[in-house]
């Protein structure tokens, strides 16, 4: 085993999309500076081998980015094993929905949660940064409340046949449906990537249409802008003997060499998403922080985040034909808002085609097995004229303070370090409007399954939050936030933790367009501060 | 997948990928699984279709690999691997196909009308309680999982619906928002 010791000016620790997004915006701004992004997994770059990993996923269900977890690097709670040079957002759906103004103001326009430190035409500019990064394509919103100061990037995906079915059916409750807007190229060579070819498995993009920060990272090498040091676990970070800073991160190599490495730079960035952030803070607990890094206000790990959801199947008249790029779906943005008056719910709703029901099935409804072409008519019988939507609602749910991170002691690595256990728990405004959540979105399912002969299938409430943030949310008071608007720990002046951590309160909608948007704007505020020696 | 299974059912696949109809339905080498095919798959797909969907199961054998990492998930996350191929078990599942044939009606299990064939494999399915088609083989019953395969195609699919879907291939945007076209002459009855 041999340590060694390296010096830069920023360091990165942990190499997701919020990485990718940071290090891109921060050299862009000051391209002389050493950065170095330092990830426990491996770089997934075998663009070529995409397609063949797709083609064993469908057939086999194996993992289709081999190598793309650390077994013993897990915890409970969390809702993705990735951990990989790209991290979960290697095969996100690429969904970028906007939050809305009202989740930046729950406090002051319903007395909920909190308000978040900053002004929505502050954050909407960076929405469109983060559009213009990712290769967004969107419809223009017709709700005057979504007004955009810039036009999407590129054309909104086009509605598949399925789609503009279904959206012909669910705009009989009166209720308008959008195309979601998405990170899939809808005109070739948008950054370099193709244009979408509706593979179907946006999980594993074959074509690169949907963005991936693999894109980013290798761009930032082949430009000598960064150095991505991958198969490399930040274990501790070290705060100067004496003064608040950080001086190093202590570091062992994930590539079976158990080699140990310190790294010493001004700056340090923690861009390793909601679990792995909090996570290392409390981690580097000792000495003069017996509670952890950043944790004076003791919230480091708390007020977890994210959305409830609900979601329903219906069946109505209509024919469908699953298939044709099912990831796709309609939103509507009609319920994001709320009236201050009236009681208190926002959520957005989509929908999707959908198999349930419609699958080939071995049994009739009387228990005979079927074969050949009896279970061939049977199954175009049931799907002759009759299809199925998925409709799913993610509720504006707000987090108890005890809603935690915490280190668990009965699950160590390797290296002896306790696991990330995440229980997320929901505050008591929240709790005591759940039954009137239920009752508003089943009376929206039956405005919608009111059309053409619609019928309910089944109706399934999500038992964790999706889209998960929190954990170092962000604050003008240091006595209840762990960052200030732009990422910097109140505790020390070159610690900073970007993106999803940082948010108080996790929205009503797919996260990841406000992880990036937040995370650039705390990049070029990282850019614009004095540079500080690593030592 | 053990060496000798691989050979003994790829020769099968090889049988029939590349022969008839009649040489298959005489070949000792598929070791029952052609009538099995018969059996379980829509005739109206044809001899031909048998014939391409038992060699796509076939194959699916011969390229399962034990020990790979499957998908792990999202929301409620699970570390598996894959399990050993199913061969041993699927060669005894047919055997004993045979054997009940023989003991039941005194002939190869070939030799049975469909209708007794299915009775047979219905017994055999309710005995390990198999109620459904899966999305992928699960290695219960080798009928059960040439079943899973050919009705989770894509052809099936098509088949099912009678369009031109094409499920997970990829093609160009435009036109999305056109209907499918029907289904190619030939590509079913």
């Amino acid at each position: 085993m041999t340590h060694r010791k390296v010096e830069a000016d920023v360091i990165l620790i942990g190499g997701g999309i919020t990485a990718a997004m940071a290090a891109a915006r921060l050299t862009e701004r000051r391209p002389g500076l050493r950065t170095i992004v330092v990830e426990a997994g491996q770089r997934l770059f075998d663009f070529e081998n995409r397609m063949g990993y797709r083609e064993r996923y469908l057939a086999y269900g194996e993992n289709p980015w081999p190598g793309d977890f650390i077994e013993d690097q897990g915890g409970q709670g969390i809702i993705s094993r990735s951990m990989a040079v790209g991290g979960a957002a290697m095969h996100w759906g690429g969904v970028t929905n906007r939050f809305s103004r009202e989740d930046t103001r729950l406090r002051s326009l319903y007395g909920l949660a909190v308000d978040w430190p900053i002004e929505w035409e502050d954050l909407e500019r960076y929405y469109c940064d983060a559009e213009r990064q990712l290769g967004v394509g969107g419809e223009e919103p017709p709700l005057p409340e979504d007004k955009r100061s810039e036009p999407y990037p590129m054309p909104a995906m086009p509605l598949s046949y399925n789609l503009k079915t279904l959206k012909t059916w669910s705009e009989k409750s009166g209720i308008p449906f959008w195309a979601t807007p998405a990170a899939k190229n809808t005109v070739d060579g948008y950054d370099g990537r193709s244009i979408c070819k509706r593979c179907n498995t946006c999980e594993v993009c074959p074509t690169g249409a949907r963005y991936s920060p693999d894109w980013t990272f290798k761009k930032l090498l082949e430009q000598k802008r960064i150095e991505l040091h991958d198969r490399t676990l930040v274990r501790r970070l070290v705060p100067h003997d004496t003064t608040n800073r950080i001086v190093r991160a202590e570091a062992v190599k994930e590539d079976g060499t158990g080699d140990t490495v310190t790294y010493e730079a001004g700056t340090f960035l923690l861009t390793g998403g909601y679990a792995w952030s909090s996570h290392l803070l409390l981690l580097s607990a000792g000495g003069r922080f017996p509670n952890g890094l950043a944790n004076n206000s003791g919230l480091v790990g708390r007020y977890m985040t994210g959305h409830s959801f609900i979601q329903v199947w219906i069946e109505m008249d209509a024919q469908l034909y699953p298939g044709m790029n099912d990831q796709h779906s309609l939103i509507s943005r009609q319920f994001f808002r709320c009236a201050p008056s009236s009681p208190f719910v926002r959520h957005d709703l989509r929908v999707w085609e959908s198999s349930l029901a419609k699958g080939p099935r071995l049994k009739n409804e009387s228990g005979a097995y079927l074969f050949g072409d009896d279970l061939l008519a049977d199954w175009r019988k049931r799907t002759r004229g009759r299809a199925v939507a998925r409709v799913r609602t993610y509720l504006d749910v707000h987090p108890d303070r005890e809603s935690r991170l915490t280190l668990d002691r009965g699950n160590r690595n390797r290296w002896g370090d306790s696991m990330p256990r995440i229980e997320h728990r929901l505050d008591a405004p929240t709790l005591a409007r759940r039954d009137a959540d239920r009752t508003h979105v089943s009376a929206l399912v039956d405005r919608l399954a009111r059309a053409d002969n619609g019928r309910v299938l089944r109706t399934n409430e999500g038992d964790y939050l999706d889209h998960p943030g929190g954990g170092c949310r962000m604050g003008t008071d240091p006595a209840a936030s762990v960052v200030d608007s732009y990422g910097r720990t109140h505790d020390h002046e070159n610690l900073w933790v970007l993106g999803s951590p940082t948010l108080p309160t996790g929205g009503c909608t797919n996260g990841t367009l406000t992880f990036v948007a937040l995370t650039l704007r705390s990049a070029e505020k990282v850019a614009g501060a004095p540079a500080i020696p690593s030592r | 997948m053990r060496r000798r299974e691989v050979l003994k059912l790829g020769a099968a696949a090889a049988a029939v990928a590349t022969s008839g109809v009649k040489a298959q339905e005489s070949s000792g080498g598929l070791e029952g699984l052609w009538p099995v095919a018969q059996a379980v798959l829509p005739a109206s797909i044809g001899a031909d279709g048998h014939r391409e969907a038992l060699a796509a199961f076939m194959a699916w054998i011969r390229d399962h690999h034990a020990g790979r990492y499957l998908d792990h998930g999202y929301g409620h996350t699970r570390v598996a691997k894959s399990g050993a191929a199913p061969t041993a078990t699927y060669n005894v599942q047919l055997q004993a196909l045979e054997a009940a044939a023989r003991r039941r009606n005194g002939k190869a299990f070939g030799a049975l009308d469909l209708v007794a064939r299915r009775a047979l494999i219905a017994e055999a399915f309710a005995a390990l309680k198999i109620d459904s088609t899966e999305g992928r083989p699960s290695g219960k019953h080798v009928a059960a999982d040439l079943m899973s395969h050919y009705f989770s195609s894509a052809e099936a699919n098509d088949v099912c619906y009678e369009a031109e879907i094409g499920r997970d291939s990829c093609r160009a945007l435009e036109g999305s928002g056109l209907r499918p076209e029907p289904l190619a002459k030939g590509r079913a009855s």
